[in-house]
């Protein structure tokens, strides 16, 4: 993904010389280094010089894309109450519709892991006549729709009653409306918890699980590393596992974003996201839409390199600790997916890691996304 | 024969081989900067300088408008009766890029060239 690492003199092939450039990576590296509060004058000089640079092509090669939303994030720490503005990015920027329309249906690893997980869930449900189905985060509930659309081929179930955690109003709304739009063969019941999952109250969730009955299985979908600190993790999980679920599927990006030491967050985010954009790169969509897709991505880096330890809302971590945090909690992790595509495509392998308990979606080096199910451990 | 002293650039003259030497050191100012070029225009043009060496490898990062401004000088420089000019490549990573900007700004005539040391510099300017 290295753009114009070499400079050549083109009006003279027979004395063409070049000279190597370092990579992007290696001057804001040198940038990053200098945090938390090394910027000086001549620091922010360095910075101009490197977004000069970085914006030249910016929307020809990802990785100046990558290093400018770096830049930007990196800006919003050095002057937090008065950013600079990033005119040059605004037009990069597409609506919110169209974005969940490229990641659900275009981008690879939210597409499959949404049609693995429900695909899942729906072998668990099996000949069950009733499904209660708890959705940690479910936003407008996008993954829900789809999974009310694969349980039309649970044909003895009659029942399905959906309790979906989520902690802004709007996308609540939106989720039951989606959810209530359609009708199956079984009969769809809507519990709305405007609330964050840390902040629920599990007591009350246990009796409405009990109340409701049938199967009581649990998803999540990249809500679970919005809980702020790793005691509220373990005891979101604890309280999870007491309501015995039938299985647990966890969706997470597999990186440490949770790390304090601020230089290897930075190393970890760089290498996280140079790989996610040499995928979105590769999608069979317009180079309008590959930039929205970056910009979407730069929200999450500007959370994770701008924002300070106690503000920050993106913190990932590695799968598995993910699988450590449901082993001390009771849970086991089981390799035990249905409708694993046999390609997903782009160069992406999807594996099962024994040793972590974890299906991965494995891009070159890095894993960037991975699946858990887990089961009580009785 | 040093001509030009400032803090962080300096401009050195040898007579015999008609090479000029401008030698920058860590970050300079805007206005530093400047300084510096618009030095080393005006020597140009009152002396018979055939060759000018911009020794960066000590050189911090200078802002964008700067490199610009360094930029739209070469002409002059050509002008006055240079005939070849060589950078030696500077050690900072950022300034490294921002110099192939510069590079790139500058469209590369075939009389300016990017060097790691001043013999080998010398032994392509001379030849023009």
């Amino acid at each position: 993904m290295s753009c114009n690492s070499y400079v050549i003199r083109p009006n003279d092939l027979t004395h063409m010389k070049s000279f190597p450039l370092p990579t992007v990576f290696e001057a804001l590296d040198l940038v990053m280094r200098n945090y938390p509060d090394n910027f000086s004058d001549e620091v922010r000089l360095e910075i101009e010089a490197l977004l000069d640079y970085c914006l030249e092509g910016l929307d020809e090669c990802s990785e100046r894309f990558l290093a400018t939303l770096f830049i930007k994030a990196i800006r919003k720490h050095i002057d937090p109450h008065n950013p600079p503005e990033h005119i040059y990015l605004k037009k990069f920027e597409v609506s919110q519709i169209e974005l969940f329309n490229l990641l659900v249906k275009q981008f690879p690893f939210v597409r499959y892991s949404h049609e693995i997980i429900n695909k899942s869930i729906v072998n668990t449900v099996g000949t069950n006549e009733k499904l209660t189905f708890l959705d940690v985060g479910i936003g407008q509930g996008v993954q829900t729709v789809a999974l009310l659309n694969e349980l039309s081929e649970c044909y003895t179930l009659k029942e399905v009653t959906i309790i979906g955690i989520e902690p802004f109003q709007e996308a609540l709304v939106a989720a039951e409306a989606n959810i209530l739009a359609q009708t199956y063969h079984f009969n769809v019941k809507f519990i709305p918890v405007l609330d964050f999952i840390e902040a629920c109250d599990f007591a009350a969730l246990s009796n409405v699980v009990k109340r409701e009955g049938g199967i009581f299985i649990v998803n999540e979908s990249l809500a679970l590393h919005h809980i702020q600190d790793l005691a509220n993790r373990h005891r979101v999980i604890s309280a999870i596992r007491a309501l015995n679920p039938a299985s647990f599927f966890l969706t997470e990006p597999n990186v440490d974003h949770f790390e304090p030491d601020f230089y290897r967050r930075f190393q970890n985010c760089y290498d996280h996201f140079y790989h996610i954009f040499q995928v979105v790169d590769l999608l069979p969509v317009t180079s309008k839409e590959k930039n929205g897709l970056k910009m979407f991505f730069g929200r999450e880096i500007e959370d994770i390199i701008g924002g300070n330890d106690i503000e920050r809302f993106e913190k990932h971590e590695p799968s598995f600790r993910w699988a450590e945090k449901l082993t001390v909690n009771g849970f086991k992790t089981i390799d035990n997916f249905t409708g694993l595509p046999l390609d997903v495509g782009y160069g992406i392998n999807l594996g099962f890691d024994k040793r972590n308990g974890c299906l991965g979606f494995k891009f070159k080096t890095e894993t960037v996304i991975s699946l858990i199910h887990a089961v009580c451990d009785n | 024969m040093k001509v030009f002293s400032s803090s962080t650039v300096s401009l050195e003259f040898d007579e015999i081989k008609k090479v000029l030497r401008q030698v920058w050191t860590g970050f300079s100012t805007s206005a530093q900067f400047r300084e510096g070029i618009d030095e080393t225009v005006k020597f140009v043009k009152a002396n018979d300088v055939k060759y000018l060496i911009s020794d960066t490898s000590g050189q911090k990062p200078v802002g964008p408008e700067d490199t610009k401004y360094a930029a739209s000088v070469m002409p002059s420089l050509f002008g006055s009766g240079i005939k070849a000019m060589a950078f030696i490549m500077p050690k900072n990573v950022i300034t490294k890029l921002a110099l192939s900007s510069f590079a790139k700004e500058q469209g590369l005539p075939a009389n300016v060239m990017y060097f790691d040391n001043i013999p080998e510099a010398e032994k392509w300017l001379f030849t023009f």
